[in-house]
């Protein structure tokens, strides 16, 4: 009987071991990370300029003529950026509207049209590659189509370019 | 007999496997937040299938888990910098391999109480997501803080 209840206090000690050893723990780990770009900036550097047009005669200013405007965009080294526009319809001058039908864009890491990347700017984004430099430079390009019975006059209006990380 | 009967059943407990060998976890993906710009907070869900950190959990099914995370609150930089780090009450999901099981949200800050029950699953993907707020004049960089998941079986 003392034998028997010894073995029984051993039997619960050994059931209480068991339950502990249950209680099983086990740990592993992940990073967190970031980096961390500098801010986008542009600066709207030059007017797209028409210069003087003729009634009832287009006029285009390329990306490469003197007129074109130009953004510049300073960024963070190694990454791309996703360009988009916010483009008139017409210019205007007092009522008179000066249909502009057509735009031309590029982008370059320097500080030339010459040799940038041409696309058609518009609302949809355009991304430039992924480039090591920390600027950017963007020359707009477009036609206008004066009508013959043009009014006369001093025509404006607002070309918008958003700039993003992609 | 009955002397014997007990001996044997002491040795059958005895021979059981080790519990810690039933579970295991593993990281399987980084918090990722890619890409921040200064000034501008960033958050990642938990539900994100590509920037959202992962763990791994198997245990046996019908196992009462206890998940405590351990995690930054800065995420460290280059030269020192410091990148604010936070995580919500809700930033952690788990979801079990078995049909029908439900996303279970949890918190995954250091002081709250996480218990998972794994019913009928016997492996439990836990998410993570997070925010991290770079200041105005954050220096740039890579930014990197560890997380950790410990488990216990109740």
């Amino acid at each position: 009987m003392r034998i028997a209840t010894a073995l029984s206090a051993a039997l619960a000690a050994t059931l209480s071991l068991g339950a502990g050893a249950l209680q099983a723990q086990t740990s592993a780990s992940i990073n967190a990370t970031a980096t961390v770009l500098s801010a986008l900036t542009v600066t709207g550097a030059s007017d797209l300029q028409f210069g003087n047009v003729t009634p009832g005669v287009n006029k285009t200013v390329a990306i490469t003529d003197a007129g074109a405007g130009r953004f510049d965009i300073t960024k963070a080294a190694a990454t791309g950026v996703a360009l988009s526009f916010t483009l008139p319809t017409d210019l205007n001058s007092g009522g008179n509207l000066l249909p502009i039908g057509s735009w031309t864009g590029g982008w370059n890491t320097s500080a030339t049209p010459a040799g940038a990347n041409g696309f058609v700017p518009g609302a949809s984004a355009t991304n430039t590659a992924v480039t090591a430099g920390t600027t950017i430079s963007v020359y707009v390009g477009g036609t206008v189509s004066p009508a013959a019975a043009q009014a006369a006059g001093a025509y404006t209006g607002t070309v918008t370019m958003d700039a993003v990380y992609y | 007999m009955r002397l014997l009967a007990l001996v044997s059943c002491c040795a059958i407990l005895g021979a059981a496997p080790p519990a810690a060998a039933q579970i295991s976890v593993t990281g399987m993906r980084d918090l990722a937040f890619g890409p921040v710009i200064v000034g501008i907070a960033s958050t990642v869900a938990p539900s994100d299938p590509l920037r959202s950190g992962r763990f791994r959990i198997t245990a046996p099914a019908g196992s009462r888990l206890k998940l405590d995370f351990d995690v930054p609150n800065r995420l460290d930089g280059p030269g020192g910098a410091k990148l604010q780090i936070k995580f919500s009450n809700s930033d952690a999901i788990a979801l079990g391999n078995a049909p029908g099981s439900v996303p279970v949200v949890l918190d995954p800050n250091p002081k709250a109480i996480t218990r998972y029950q794994m019913g009928a699953s016997t492996a439990v993907d836990v998410f993570l997501g997070g925010a991290v707020t770079p200041a105005g004049n954050q220096a740039p960089g890579d930014y990197v803080g560890t997380i950790i998941l410990t488990v216990t079986i109740l």
